[in-house]
């Protein structure tokens, strides 16, 4: 009896002894290995209401690596757009700023751009598609925090900057409804002195003759017939200026940045691969959602780098919404964008050819891009429902069932494999995406309208 | 008896720990800390990269050329079009300089192609390509088909590689 007692004794301490000499002279690879263990049993002992926590923030260094390239910690310097000038200097911010706020841009005074891009919805509007006066535009209203790093906009990328994309809603009928020679009248007058400041003395658009309150290559026939009657120069006359508020509002939007959420810190924290703090940060749910995320999930196959999208564009084989018609997507993007007068080659871009490698190498053709729409950017995503470009989904729990069932696209191929994954394990994934949220990067004045007398 | 010597033996193992835990091991942070600055030094963070000179030169699968590609993005990247520059040999080794080169290629498991269009834009003499608008939007397997033409001669060689 006696014995045995003796034996158990002397054995452990054997152990500890071992343990002991291989944490002075083991090898780097060796002693990483007994950390971990030691790190687990750490775990037991430490926080015992949860055995095997540390488990779930163990990471292998490849692991770690991936988890580090989704970080904001990743996310290079915003880079100048060189097909916008002013995209960087502090009159076009402000003159943007005031653009995007201004109701004035639309001819009934009631709709902004943060009409639908709202600063208190991570600039979203929360509706399944945006509507402004009672009429559904096609698609669902995407945010626009972190987009300056995009190359294409629009689900479809039927636009190649954030100003030549500015442009476009305010012609449309159902969006602004404006016309281009009406803001261009309305911007020199409201914003001369602002305008002045940022692009230099401004044409003088006062003969009617010429330049009438309402031309635009829109759908009111009217407008439309005043804009064919104009000259081609004063058409780029108008253009110019045109161009020029788009590239304001651009330079306001471009400074929307995502902001650090509670999954960076836990990012830097596993670069380091310090568990306690790890374990301070995430639920072990969380932890495994994300590990499912850039795993067998495969969610950062096309969600990846620091804002969780590779910037192109997929098929999804999402099922139409009731009363839909079958949306083209990016096939249908490519030629348009190709065709945009305001795109990076053309006439009122700033920048040189060489600049424009994107478009210059677009990818026109392929089955691929037939019905399929931008990967968006999954910062915030808890905060930024309905989803996808038809904002056919209410919630991550629709969102993720369509990911785990995946079916097949008609017409096109779906980029998705069904993943079988449990109830549990939808449940960590989705614990996951609710650690990606955090308030815009940003000046606090520009997540506001500007103060009155900023806007005279 | 074997009960009681496991138990003693857990006993001990246990309240041993305990005293560790009070009183650690020296130099175990000190270590960790130093293993963890050169982890964070040779990490790959990229979420798919290699090296821009990865790809071993191939001859063409009729054996007429020996094509050599390397990415002027170093290391290739994901999510950022770059350039590579090929260099075309026949197989004697001499540079073939007048070649007319088409390019195709994506990712086999997952039925795509590239996300953009790359092309041979510029011949910059003796037998070297620059090759433009390269792109992977993903982590994995890719592959690069070639096209040659050089004359009446025409060959194929596909390039297989994985951005990890």
């Amino acid at each position: 009896m006696h014995r045995g007692l003796i034996v158990g004794v002397v054995t452990a301490l054997l152990i500890l002894a071992a343990g002991a000499v291989f944490f002075s002279f083991g090898g780097g690879a060796f002693r990483t290995a007994v950390t971990n263990i030691l790190g687990v049993f750490e775990g037991w002992y430490g926080e015992s209401l949860q055995p095997g926590a540390s488990m779930a923030h163990t990471w292998t260094d490849a692991e770690r690596g991936l988890i580090a390239s989704l970080s904001i910690d990743r996310l290079p310097t915003l880079l100048p757009d060189p097909s916008n000038a002013v995209g960087d200097d502090s009159d076009a911010i402000a003159l943007g700023h005031a653009l995007y706020f201004d109701t004035g841009l639309s001819p009934d005074g009631t709709v902004a751009c943060a009409s639908c891009h709202k600063p208190e919805l991570y600039f979203t509007d929360g509706k399944v598609k945006a509507n402004v006066r009672g009429v559904d535009t096609q698609r669902h209203t995407p945010s626009i925090v972190g987009l300056a790093y995009n190359d294409w906009f629009y689900w479809d990328g039927r636009k190649d900057s954030q100003w030549a994309q500015a442009l476009a809603p305010q012609e449309t009928a159902i969006e602004h409804g404006g016309n281009r020679a009406g803001h261009a009248r309305y911007v020199l007058e409201r914003y001369h002195s602002q305008y002045e400041a940022v692009f230099g003395p401004a044409p003088d658009i006062s003969d009617l003759s010429r330049f009438p309150f309402a031309a635009g290559p829109v759908e009111d026939e009217a407008t439309h017939a005043a804009w064919t009657a104009m000259s081609e120069e004063d058409q780029r006359t108008i253009n110019r200026i045109f161009a020029n508020i788009g590239k304001s509002i651009a330079a306001y939007t471009r400074r929307i940045l995502p902001g650090r959420s509670r999954f960076d810190d836990y990012a830097a924290a596993a670069l380091v691969n310090d568990q306690r703090r790890m374990a301070e940060l995430f639920s072990d749910e969380e932890a495994e959602g994300l590990r499912l995320f850039s795993g067998d999930a495969q969610c950062a196959n096309c969600h990846n780098g620091p804002l969780f999208t590779n910037g192109t564009f997929h098929n999804i084989g999402l099922p139409l919404a009731l009363g839909d018609s079958f949306d083209q997507g990016r096939s249908l993007g490519t030629l348009q964008v190709v065709e945009d007068e305001f795109n990076c080659l053309g006439a009122y871009s700033d920048a040189t050819e060489e600049d424009c490698i994107e478009l210059r190498f677009i990818k026109i053709e392929g089955e691929e891009l037939l019905g399929a729409f931008k990967v968006p950017s999954l910062r915030n995503v808890a905060n930024t429902a309905p989803y996808m470009h038809n904002g056919m989904f209410a919630d991550l729990d629709a969102a993720l069932r369509h990911y785990n069932a995946a079916p097949p696209a008609f017409p096109g191929h779906s980029d998705l494999n069904p993943l079988a994954l449990t109830e549990k394990q939808s449940g960590a994934l989705k614990a996951f995406l609710q650690t990606l949220s955090a308030p815009p990067h940003a000046p606090q004045e520009l997540l506001r309208p500007p103060e009155r007398e900023n806007t005279n | 008896m074997a009960v009681r010597f496991c138990a003693c033996l857990l006993i001990s193992t246990l309240l041993l720990s305990a005293c560790s835990a009070v009183a650690p091991l020296p130099q175990v942070s000190g270590d960790g800390m130093a293993m963890d600055s050169e982890d964070k030094a040779g990490m790959d963070m990229s979420g798919g990269s290699m090296l821009a000179d990865a790809l071993e030169p191939q001859t063409t699968e009729n054996g007429l050329f020996t094509i050599t590609a390397i990415s002027r993005l170093d290391p290739v990247v994901i999510n950022e079009t770059h350039a590579w520059t090929l260099h075309i040999e026949t197989t004697d080794g001499s540079p073939v300089s007048e070649a007319e080169i088409t390019i195709d290629g994506g990712m086999p498991a997952h039925n795509h192609g590239f996300p953009t269009a790359p092309r041979v834009t510029e011949n910059l003499g003796d037998g070297d390509y620059l090759l433009e608008g390269m792109r992977f939007n993903m982590g994995g397997v890719w592959v690069m088909t070639l096209g040659i033409t050089s004359g009446d001669q025409n060959d194929v060689v596909t390039f297989e590689f994985e951005l990890k």
